[in-house]
């Protein structure tokens, strides 16, 4: 009998044995597998992942890795992607110089090699010109967005009366308009209103905009209007130009981004790029719609900041 | 590191007689995504199949993150997610309860890795809807899921915008690009269709009748995409006055290499060179480089193109 109970009991404690001696080899098991893949991911793929079962003694700890491997990943792909898109700014600046720089200096070329005399050489000198002030207008245009894009432009707010200057912003434009056989309609209210603003982000985003509707949009009539509304500051340019393709509309605010692309179209593919980070800086919102071939409406909102009474 | 994520030597399968995958070798670079385009039967799934070990290989080798597939199935294939045709789920359940299940057999990669996936491609978790009743749309989209459930390195995708409207369509290319440049996963997508391979591939196979014919990067083809007039000259800025002044175009870009190109290709290549010699520009090179995707494909594939 007391055979019997001991035998029962070394059975039970054997097999209880066996059990956790499985037990601790598939851990063990699993914790080398995992380990491997540890190695891996150390020595740079941040693609690995550990799976495991639920209930595994490991897989806190495998989350865990997992949660830390998927956060460093996302990190190093922004540093990544930054780095990507700078060296696509490079070669597309470059490319955006060497062809009107090609140009500039074939006039040049062929004044001095003589091609030209007369009338005609004083025509070339002219057209170099142009072209170099073009030239000069881009790197100035360039200079301008890395200084946004880095966060080096400090924004200067002053008091102003709003409408006043939206409407000597828009009124500079008239003479090209005329002379671009365009319509305008310029809405702006009478009255004196005292606002907080950064004049020459302000300008520079109208006249950006003004700018587009007369080399891109080959519109016949340009609406521009400003008021205030709901404490907020309203802009509209609207033009019934040629518009802009559903498929290019979600890019444009994308720096580099030209329609048309692959030609040697005109503009720097800056220009809204810069509107977009100054109207952010301004802390506004600007928003666009537009049809091909119907015309495109700019919207711009910004927040009224009524300046301080001053004695 | 291997820079091919897959690569296949020589994949062959017969059934009886018929080859329907031909000495097929194509090369999935890391972190790209590659469009393996050809008209329906001409052996894309079969392909993907033998990849995944679906299908037996007739001969050949598969190899996956530079490592033998043989004898490493168990060891590759977790790093791996894909849709083969119609995703195989339980129509009586729920998605949510699918994908537990598949969980369950897998192992997962954090706690609430079902739910996460669910909402990656915008599927409600814990719903009352059973498999059975899901539309087309929400099938493919648990099918993603399912292929993402584990953060998977590489994905394989057979067709997943398959009879999905053109919104869906839409979406699940964006959501494909995004895995690609966001997350820089692997992806191996089939498709019959050129234009979408055009819109979503780095890199691009084209597989006819069981036959590789050519396997190239996209930039590379589209290139082949473009119409433009070539010249090479040595003096670029005698080049662009010429082009300014006397065939009056403003529409060329100066290129490195001395090169250029002209974009208004209505201009008589006769009177280009005279002109460009004229003023002593000096050409090495001028030809038309017409050719469009479509056109080129068909020309490969002998005739038939690919719709």
């Amino acid at each position: 009998m007391v055979f019997f109970v001991c035998g029962m009991i070394i059975t039970i404690l054997c097999f209880v044995i066996a059990a956790l001696a499985f037990y601790l080899y598939r851990t063990k098991v699993q914790l080398m597998e995992a380990s491997t893949i540890v190695d891996e991911i150390a020595n740079g793929n941040m693609n690995r992942r550990l799976i495991v079962s639920k209930t595994s003694p490991v897989a806190s700890l495998c989350y865990k890795i997992n949660e830390i491997v998927i956060q460093t990943k996302n990190e190093l792909f922004k540093h990544q992607q930054a780095e990507r898109s700078y060296r696509q700014l490079a070669t597309s600046l470059s490319h955006d110089i060497r062809t009107p720089l090609a140009s500039l200096t074939g006039y040049l070329e062929a004044i001095q090699l003589g091609y030209v005399t007369g009338k005609e050489k004083e025509q070339y000198i002219e057209i170099a010109l142009n072209k170099a002030l073009d030239l000069k207008y881009y790197v100035d245009t360039l200079f301008e967005w890395l200084k946004l894009e880095s966060g080096e432009r400090i924004y200067h707010y002053e008091n102003i009366d709003i409408h006043e200057y939206a409407r000597e912003i828009v009124s500079e434009w008239i003479p090209q308009f005329e002379k671009n056989d365009i319509c305008y309609d310029i809405s702006v209210p009478e009255n004196e209103l005292f606002v907080s603003i950064d004049k020459t982000a302000l300008k520079r985003i109208l006249d950006n905009l003004l700018q587009n509707v007369l080399t891109h949009g080959h519109a016949t009539f340009i609406k521009v209007s400003e008021e205030e509304n709901d404490n907020k500051m309203a802009f509209e340019i609207q033009d019934n130009g040629v518009g802009i393709s559903e498929t290019d509309l979600p890019h444009i605010f994308e720096r580099l981004y030209k329609c048309n692309t692959a030609r040697g179209t005109k503009g720097s593919g800056l220009g809204l790029s810069i509107v977009a980070e100054l109207v952010k800086g301004l802390h506004g919102e600007i928003t666009v719609k537009s049809i091909k071939e119907k015309g495109t409406l700019f919207f711009l909102l910004f927040p009224l900041l009524v300046p301080e009474k001053q004695d | 590191m291997n820079d091919c994520v897959i690569e296949t030597q020589m994949l062959t399968k017969r059934y009886g007689s018929t080859t329907v995958v031909n000495n097929v070798s194509i090369h999935v670079k890391r972190g790209r995504i590659y469009g393996l385009l050809g008209r329906n039967g001409a052996g894309k799934t079969t392909t993907m199949k033998m990849i995944l070990g679906l299908s037996a290989i007739s001969s050949g080798e598969v190899r996956l993150f530079g490592e033998s597939l043989k004898k490493n199935e168990r060891k590759l294939y977790p790093r791996i997610g894909s849709i083969i045709e119609t995703p195989g789920f339980y129509p009586h359940l729920t998605g949510t309860e699918n994908l537990q299940i598949f969980a369950r057999i897998r192992g997962t990669i954090k706690q609430n890795a079902v739910q996460e996936a669910l909402k990656t491609v915008g599927l409600p978790y814990d719903d009352k809807k059973p498999f059975s009743s899901y539309s087309l749309g929400m099938k493919q989209r648990l099918g993603i899921a399912n292929a993402i459930l584990n953060d998977p390195e590489l994905l394989i995708l057979d067709e997943p915008t398959n009879g999905l409207d053109p919104i869906g369509i839409a979406e699940v290319r964006a959501f494909i690009r995004s895995l690609s440049e966001e997350y820089g996963k692997t992806i191996l997508i089939s498709s019959h269709i050129l234009t979408e391979i055009a819109l979503l591939a780095d890199d691009i196979g084209i597989l006819h009748h069981g036959n590789l014919l050519e396997e190239n990067t996209m930039a590379d083809l589209e290139k082949k995409n473009q119409k433009y007039i070539h010249i090479q000259v040595t003096s670029q800025s005698l080049a662009a006055q010429v082009l300014e002044r006397v065939l009056h175009t403003n529409n060329y870009t100066a290129e490195a290499d001395n090169s250029m190109r002209i974009y208004d290709t209505g201009i008589d290549l006769v009177e280009l060179n005279k002109a460009l010699v004229s003023v002593g520009a000096g050409v090495s090179t001028i030809q038309i480089c017409s050719d469009n995707l479509e056109d080129y494909f068909k020309k490969i594939t002998g005739g038939v193109g690919i719709e």
